[in-house]
């Protein structure tokens, strides 16, 4: 399959705040938004909280209407054809809300299925297949008002893919998960991709999307900041290097001694053993010999590193 | 009709809270029975003996609505609670579907209520059913059914907008007592206000099932039947465009994932 699967062109979504009687103000949560997500990858929508992640997704989950723009999913305007949107595309939601805590586990999976037009062998099957790729095999005849969050979570992804979607979105999969259901998930993610799905993920972990998305939107204050793939990110649009200074002796004030170094952006201390361990992101294009010359005889090593994604993500939004 | 059958049952049994063994009981057994007897009691009591009957039968008539707006009240607001209606909505089932399937179960507890309020008027307040025509007391209790689930769909849609539930649910209990003639005669209301009484239900289906009980012939009821169902088809067309329509309005708003 190929193509794009989401399209947003211009999109913006304006909140209204107070009453019908009352005055209020207005929201910008996303403005001027364009999207392009190829189908059958993994799409990371990334950007501190409140940057309007959240709002572009329930945008193209039909959830919520845009002020104005457009946005399509798999080619279906999410406004005007928003049930053949829905018959292509389920989302997870961080969270333990929106399961029925009175029903089992599988009980659950076969409502949501009913909802996606699935008779009951099928969801059946289906639900047992997903019980057992989620680790919920086990529980699944135990009401889910007894679940941990973790198997809230777990279930809230079986029921996203109980009518094999060919649009996912998942809003912050991870929030909750212990580190082993967490990994279950990261792999569980790019076999979903290779399998025809298009997956667009929202997330506060760098490493995860890092890790997980072929492609990579910063957005920030609902704005597109920066759009690539992670490597893009890192290398083009963060326009920073890093460099890894350790000293021998800690010194108390390091940003102080640094402070004339050109191109200087921000330095991040941490301890490495006995000696003190520098990290600083000095501008694209900047020398490392003011560095060296500022730390001098207390300087024990010295390299320099493309930034990780999290480095990118501060270089861009600060 | 798998699927109906399906989402039927499982989002009455996910979303109705009170379906536990003694809440159920309390609820769709004891309460209707306890009503009965204290309409007439106070029938008895405070206003004259003839008041008793028509006290009886006002209630009996009452229990359907009475059970269903509790319920089906209840299913629309606890999807908004449980945080489940955004994933309801945005599924594609078709509207229609979604919202009287809301209804299904809901009638069988209607119709318990309605048959133990009969019971309860027979067996402890004398309540005479030797002269009841029962295909015309069946065919107005089967309206009485179909209006109040009608109307109780379209009362529920307001919890879709995030207005208190609680609220809309004791007014609207009191507008059925007072003025659909259950306990206060029609003719005695306001003048202005008399005509409303037809719009509203339990008004024809409850005159239909007096003549019922009282001995008369599904003939002689068919208007009231026929104007009970009416009713009920109103509110069951104007409630499925308001839940279109609200349904729309929440995705305008962004509300359709605020808790109530």
């Amino acid at each position: 399959m190929s193509g794009l699967a989401i399209e947003a062109e211009g999109l913006r979504r304006v909140y209204r705040t107070g009453g019908r009687f009352r005055s209020g103000r207005e929201v910008v949560a996303v403005e001027n938004l364009g999207l392009a997500i190829e189908a059958a990858t993994v799409f990371g929508l990334l950007g501190p909280n409140g940057a309007g992640k959240t709002t572009t997704v329930r945008m193209l989950a039909t959830l919520l209407t845009p002020t104005s723009g457009v946005a399509r999913v798999l080619g279906f305007d999410v406004v005007r054809q928003a049930a053949e949107v829905r018959r292509r595309m389920t989302f997870v939601f961080g969270g333990d809300r929106g399961l029925y805590g009175r029903l089992t586990g599988r009980e659950n999976l076969r409502y949501f299925g009913a909802l996606h037009h699935m008779r009951r062998r099928e969801a059946d099957q289906r639900s047992d297949e997903l019980l057992g790729l989620v680790g919920l095999n086990e529980r699944a005849d135990q009401r889910v008002e007894e679940y941990s969050r973790g198997m809230k979570q777990r279930l809230h992804l079986a029921r996203g893919l109980m009518p094999r979607p060919e649009v996912l979105f998942l809003d912050e999969p991870t929030i909750g998960l212990d580190p082993l259901a967490a990994r279950d998930l990261r792999r569980l993610i790019p076999m979903l991709a290779s399998q025809g799905t298009t997956v667009l993920l929202t997330t506060h972990y760098m490493q995860e999307a890092d890790q997980l998305c072929d492609r990579i939107a910063l957005i920030n204050r609902g704005r597109l900041v920066a759009d690539g793939t992670p490597g893009e990110i890192k290398r083009v649009f963060s326009r920073t290097i890093v460099v890894e200074a350790v000293l021998r002796e800690p010194i108390a004030d390091p940003e102080t001694d640094l402070a004339g170094v050109d191109g200087l952006r921000y330095v991040d201390v941490s301890s490495d053993g006995p000696s003190q361990r520098l990290t600083i992101q000095l501008a694209e294009g900047s020398s490392t010999a003011p560095i060296e010359s500022a730390l001098a005889n207390n300087l024990d090593g010295l390299t320099t590193r493309e930034p990780t994604l999290e480095e990118a993500y501060l270089s861009i939004l600060r | 009709m798998e699927r109906l059958a399906t989402q039927t049952l499982l989002s009455y049994k996910g979303l109705f809270f009170w379906l536990h063994w003694p809440g159920y009981l309390s609820n769709v057994v004891a309460r209707p029975m306890l009503m009965v007897i204290m309409w007439a009691l106070l029938g008895r009591f405070a206003s004259s003996p003839e008041m008793v009957e028509r006290f009886i039968l006002g209630w009996i008539a009452l229990s359907i609505p009475e059970i269903l707006l509790g319920g089906i009240i209840q299913t629309f607001a606890y999807e908004r609670s449980l945080g489940v209606l955004p994933i309801v909505i945005a599924s594609p089932t078709s509207r229609a579907f979604l919202y009287y399937s809301r209804a299904g179960l809901h009638c069988v507890n209607g119709l318990t209520s309605f048959a133990l309020s009969v019971l309860a008027a027979v067996l402890f307040l004398g309540l005479d059913i030797g002269s009841a025509n029962w295909p015309t007391v069946l065919g107005a209790s089967a309206s009485l059914l179909v209006s109040g689930a009608a109307f109780s769909l379209f009362v529920g849609n307001i919890a879709l907008l995030r207005v208190n539930w609680t609220s809309v649910l004791s007014w609207t209990r009191s507008v059925l007592m007072v003025f659909t003639g259950a306990i206060i005669p029609i003719d005695l209301l306001p003048g202005p206000l008399q005509p409303l009484t037809g719009a509203l239900p339990v008004t024809h289906g409850l005159a239909a099932l007096r003549q019922g009980f009282a001995g008369a012939g599904a003939g002689a009821v068919g208007g009231e039947l026929a104007a009970e169902v009416a009713v009920a088809l109103a509110y069951g067309v104007v409630g499925l465009a308001l839940f279109v329509l609200f349904e729309r309005t929440a995705r305008d708003r962004g509300t359709l994932e605020y808790e109530a």
